[in-house]
């Protein structure tokens, strides 16, 4: 059932989950289908769960002058999101202007999105596994910090995962990667494929690939293959009938509220931000089918304020916000009761709301995390036949692992179908240029516009970034915006780790474009708000969309703030779940990651909801 | 199963069974296009609810097209879709009665409650007591329903004739599999023995023309409920597709020559190559089907491709003004392959 | 000029100005929007520089070539742009769409031999198939 913004006050719940995104659904789900009855706090709109309400924030798309992650999903003062476009400069304060207030010294230039379904709505769908290294990376490289819990250990869950958000990816592209990655444990169960066969692999994705055969990059010595290996992607594709999830094969899962729509991507090439049909996952597909165990109740417009503790470590209820119209007067403030609650909003919203709740640990906020993305682009002596398909559908996942890691950052490297769009906004940016700058026109004019848009390079580094104390969300209780919402006080830097892995970046990407035999095209000017120079070159970097850490998890109260299990340390009932627990980013964009890692805490909370049942009884 | 059948007057021998087959085949293909240029014709941005409930339509059509040749292969038949005698040229005429008891007509049309009232007929039903169990070889069917159980009839007689190993000859590796069709509720059914043709069968009539709750395997509306929906949005008896009631304004809706020909474009050259190119394509496509159904499924993933391609060139002729405010149409005609440069 | 006449001039200088031709134009739906909203916001510019290609060898059309004035040179640009992004371009740099529908009808998508972001697709696995049939025909 979905409501908007009714008082549940004198409802029981067995659990109530803060944010409808994609952690908080597939905890619902799980617990739907176990029977508890279930509450989700959405802070924005849900109408979008109606398929004709959906198409509504395509138009917002369509209209939009800059098509940024935010575009089809507009702001809402009552829950305010960040915006990609806040960011304008390398002044702190003059990045501050939106719902983030940026302390710097280096801006983050990410966003979510707060409506029903959250940032799964505009995210690209890559889904990548992180590697096993990724989580003992202070063991292994001295750096960072180390997770409480192993990669075999989470496997089972990455599988279950990969079920519920429905991967369309090829298993023997993953292993061949693992041996270049030099994975000694089982990365991918022996007998284990993808739900879908891969997504079929782009023009350009097979000419890079024939281009850099045998091609390898050498870093202190040691030498480094450049393969080009296809992306495993929350996308519908073919099914693959050798695939079984507990017996069954794989049946695609289609729009929300129209059957007949999105079973098999189509290109539509809007990815980010939006998918017409949405063949591309997004939250609303498990929360629809949450539904349908009857045990769910969601109610959108309801921004909860804060968590109620007892003097005993027991939360008790949360406090919410439920507004009816964009007014900052119109709202009511209601409670919710359960037995166990779990935070599953942003990692800037589950941080936010523990730091004002006043939850006990210092560490609330800190080891807030991106990938830094820093974007390169070139020309290719041929045409491409890009600008078609999904945003990427395979990349260089090669240098993902490697002794390096000790000294700087590693990164993958993704490869857009799409032209200079992120680099430089082809294919738009290139007419502009040939009619106002070059006095084109007529048939020269378009062939010109074709000859230039289809020969575009552009290849993205998505650096790792260690988890550090001093990066980190606090709050102001004097710091509110005019609907009296705290804002989110942002403290950002990248280190020299993560900066001298730019540079290797960028060798990279100037070797690669060389074996290309295409013409470097990327210059970074100073008035980009990621403007950095080392070593006498400059780089500018711009965010993943990728927020992690701030209740990273750990081995105890002293070192983190959620066990391995997602529950806060010191509180008999409260889990604070999704990206946010992350205490390594790796090289994986993380979603499949925090999704392995919810389906894990659904199975404890069941179980230690069973256990109460089985007390009682004893008790009776 | 087990019913115990007669031979129907229409279908006296396997190979009469296997040109009825190749009919519902270039029926099922007939009902396509009128169906899509109905759905062009609808201005952007306007009558989006309409447009899906087409389209939704259109792509069970074309599994049912699928199924259909599935039969055909199963009994060791040779679907036809290469022909030009086997492909549907509009006023399409369909071996059915209307109510008005005249055989129906298809046409290629506008967007309006006439094209509306038409498909409505085509995805009609006869309540089960009505079907005929044997209609007389020179009369026609009273719906699309009466006309596959006939078929029906056919397969089981046949089946129980001369044994299902000898009946269900055909090369299984003909067959399309759910792999090969996607989209929509419903998936293909690989077609091996009589259940599983009475099961494809069953899902065509289900989908198609299902006017009451029954339901065999298929949820949701029947493309008779759906197309009943947009002539009557407020009516108690609309089944609702989107949960909604739906709006649908009738003038928001481009005018175009009913059954427009190709050559009515010759004096306009720029728009003849367009319409000619959309031909050309429309052929190709057809042909490919023919190759995909004829033992290489696999190039239905091609057909994909070319049918976005078709989409696309055939909402640009949409646009192209003609006189009076009509507008330019495909003309979805077959062009034999050395006619095609 | 009558208006009839003015409109078909505009179609004729967009034809020489955006390298499409007159059936690819008119296939946007937006020819008479178009015409109308520039008729509406440069009535004496469009109508100056109308009359000047009038007299103006469509071969020899060039933006280089100085037959217009800075003023008609930018008012060409501009339409150029709206037909191939669906944009109006206030400068070079600031614009807006005119419409979701511009923002999908825009040429450069033809031009680049793709499909605007979010509407038309081109079908699973087009993007892996260098050539197919629609390129052919377009080339």
């Amino acid at each position: 059932m979905i409501n908007e913004c009714i008082d549940v006050s004198e409802k029981e719940f067995d659990v109530v989950i803060v944010g409808g995104g994609i952690a908080g659904s597939l905890i619902a789900k799980q617990l739907g289908i176990y029977g508890k009855k279930v509450l989700i706090l959405e802070a924005g709109e849900s109408k979008h769960m109606k398929y004709l309400d959906y198409q509504r924030n395509l138009d917002l798309y369509y209209s939009a002058s800059v098509k940024s992650p935010n575009s089809p999903f507009s702001s809402n003062s009552h829950a305010p999101q960040p915006d990609e476009l806040d960011v304008i400069s390398k002044i702190p304060y003059m990045n501050s202007k939106g719902y983030f207030i940026q302390m710097g010294p280096t801006p983050y230039r990410s966003d979510y999105t707060r409506h029903l379904g959250g940032a799964t709505l505009h995210w690209l769908g890559t889904c990548l596994r992180m590697i096993p290294d990724d989580f003992k990376t202070k063991t292994k490289f001295g750096v960072g910090l180390d997770w409480p819990l192993t990669y075999e250990e989470l496997r089972p869950y990455y599988e279950q995962a990969e079920y519920e958000i429905g991967i369309s990816g090829e298993v023997n592209d993953q292993r061949e990667l693992g041996q270049l990655l030099n994975i000694k444990e089982e990365w991918f169960g022996k007998e284990y494929v993808f739900p879908m066969h891969k997504i079929p692999e782009s023009n350009i994705d097979k000419y890079l690939s024939k281009q850099l055969e045998g091609k390898s990059i050498t870093f202190q010595g040691h030498q480094y293959s450049l393969k080009v290996t296809s992306t495993p992607q929350a996308r519908n594709g073919i099914p693959n009938m050798k695939y079984r999830y507990r017996g069954e094969p794989y049946k695609p899962v289609g729009a929300v509220g129209n059957d007949f729509q999105g079973k098999r991507c189509v290109g539509y090439s809007s990815c980010v931000p939006i998918c017409p049909i949405q063949a591309k996952y997004s939250a609303l597909k498990t929360l629809d089918s949450a539904l349908k165990s009857g045990n769910v109740t969601i109610v959108s417009k309801a921004v909860v304020t804060e968590i109620k503790v007892d003097g005993f470590g027991k939360v008790e209820k949360v406090v919410y916000k439920a507004y009816t119209s964009n007014n900052p007067n119109d709202f009511s403030l209601y409670t919710a009761v359960g037995k166990i609650f779990v935070l599953a909003a942003n990692p800037v919203e589950n941080s936010k709301l523990m730091l004002k709740s006043l939850i006990k640990n210092d560490l609330i906020g800190k080891y807030l995390m991106d990938h830094p993305f820093l974007l390169t682009w070139g020309l290719s002596p041929q045409l491409l036949g890009i600008f078609k398909g999904p945003g990427s559908t395979s990349g260089i996942e090669s240098l993902r692992n490697g002794k390096f890691r000790e000294h700087r950052s590693a990164f993958r490297i993704e490869i857009g179908n799409l032209g200079w769009l992120w680099s430089n906004g082809a294919p738009y940016s290139i007419i502009n240029s040939l009619v106002f700058e070059k006095n084109n026109s007529g048939k020269k004019l378009r062939e010109s516009t074709y000859d230039m848009n289809q020969r575009q390079i552009q290849l993205g580094f998505m650096l790792e970034q260690p988890a550090e104390a001093t990066n980190r969300i606090t709050i102001d209780r004097r710091e509110k915006d005019s609907f009296g919402n705290l804002r989110p006080i942002i403290n950002y830097k990248l280190s020299e780790y993560t900066i001298k892995g730019m540079e290797a970046a960028k060798q990279t990407a100037s070797t690669l474009y060389s074996y290309l035999g295409a013409k470097e095209c990327t210059s970074y000017t100073d008035d980009d708000p990621g403007f950095i120079q080392y070593n006498n070159n400059s780089y500018a970097f711009s965010g993943a969309g990728h927020f992690m850490g701030g209740h990273v998890m750990g081995t105890s109260i002293h070192n983190s703030v959620v066990d391995k299990y997602q529950k806060v340390w010191g509180y008999k009932n409260l889990f604070a779940v999704g990206c946010g627990s992350l205490p390594t980013t790796g090289t994986a964009n993380p979603t499949l990651t925090l999704a392995a890692l919810a389906l894990m805490s659904a199975k404890w909370i069941n179980n230690s909801l069973e256990k109460e049942k089985i007390t009682i009884g004893v008790d009776k | 199963m087990s019913k115990i059948v007669s031979l129907p007057p229409k279908i006296q021998s396997i190979d009469e069974l296997k040109n009825y087959l190749n009919l519902a085949l270039e029926i099922e293909l007939s009902t396509i296009p009128p169906y899509l240029v109905s759905m062009y014709t609808l201005e952007p941005d306007t009558n989006k609810e309409s447009l899906e409930i087409i389209r939704t339509v259109v792509v069970e059509e074309m599994l049912h097209m699928l199924l259909v040749a599935n039969i055909i292969n199963a009994i060791g038949g040779t679907p036809v879709l290469n022909n030009k005698e086997n492909i549907p040229k509009y006023p399409y005429e369909v071996p059915i009665k209307t109510k008005k008891n005249e055989l129906l007509k298809i046409n290629l049309q506008s967007f309006s409650r006439e094209a509306i009232e038409t498909f409505l007929e085509i995805e009609k039903n006869t309540p089960l007591d009505e079907i005929r169990e044997s209609v007389p070889r020179d009369e026609p069917f009273n719906s699309i329903a009466e006309f596959y159980s006939t078929i029906l009839d056919a397969l089981i007689y046949f089946n129980n004739h001369i044994g299902e190993g000898n009946f269900f000859c055909g090369d299984p590796t003909k067959q399309i599999h759910p792999e090969y069709y996607y989209n929509s509720g419903g998936t293909s059914i690989i077609v091996t023995d009589l259940e599983s043709a009475i099961n494809a069968i069953n899902l065509i009539i289900d989908q198609g023309h299902r006017e009451d709750e029954s339901s065999f395997c298929h949820e949701g509306p029947s493309h008779y409920q759906r197309f009943f929906e947009i002539l009557n949005t407020n009516s108690e008896d609309s089944k609702s597709f989107f949960g909604d009631r739906i709006t649908v304004k009738w003038d928001k809706v481009y005018k175009i020559y009913t059954n427009p020909k190709h050559i009515n474009y010759k004096n306009h050259e720029e728009l003849e190559k367009k319409s000619k190119e959309f031909n050309i394509l429309y052929s190709n496509l057809l042909d490919l089907i023919h190759i995909a159904i004829n033992g290489k499924p696999e190039v239905f993933n091609e057909c994909n491709i070319i049918m976005f391609s078709l989409r696309n060139k055939a909402t640009e002729l949409m646009k192209i003004p003609l006189e009076d405010n009509f507008r330019a149409a495909p003309t979805f005609e077959y062009i034999e392959e050395s006619n095609r440069k | 000029m009558s208006r009839v006449n003015t409109y078909d001039l505009f179609l004729k200088l967009s034809e020489t100005i955006t390298g499409f031709t007159r059936v690819d134009l008119l296939s946007t739906g937006l020819d008479v929007h178009y015409y109308e909203f520039i008729n509406a916001k440069e009535p004496k510019t469009l109508k100056e520089l109308l009359k000047k290609y009038y007299f103006v060898p469509c071969s020899d059309f060039s933006l280089d070539k100085s037959y217009f004035s800075e003023e008609l040179n930018f008012l060409i640009k501009q339409i150029i742009l709206l037909w191939y992004t669906g944009r109006w371009y206030i400068n070079s740099v600031n614009y807006y769409y005119l419409s979701s529908e511009s923002y999908k009808q825009g040429l450069i998508w033809k031009a680049i031999n793709a499909h605007p972001f979010g509407a038309n697709p081109t079908g699973y696995g087009s993007w892996g198939k260098s050539i197919y049939l629609e390129d052919i025909n377009d080339k």
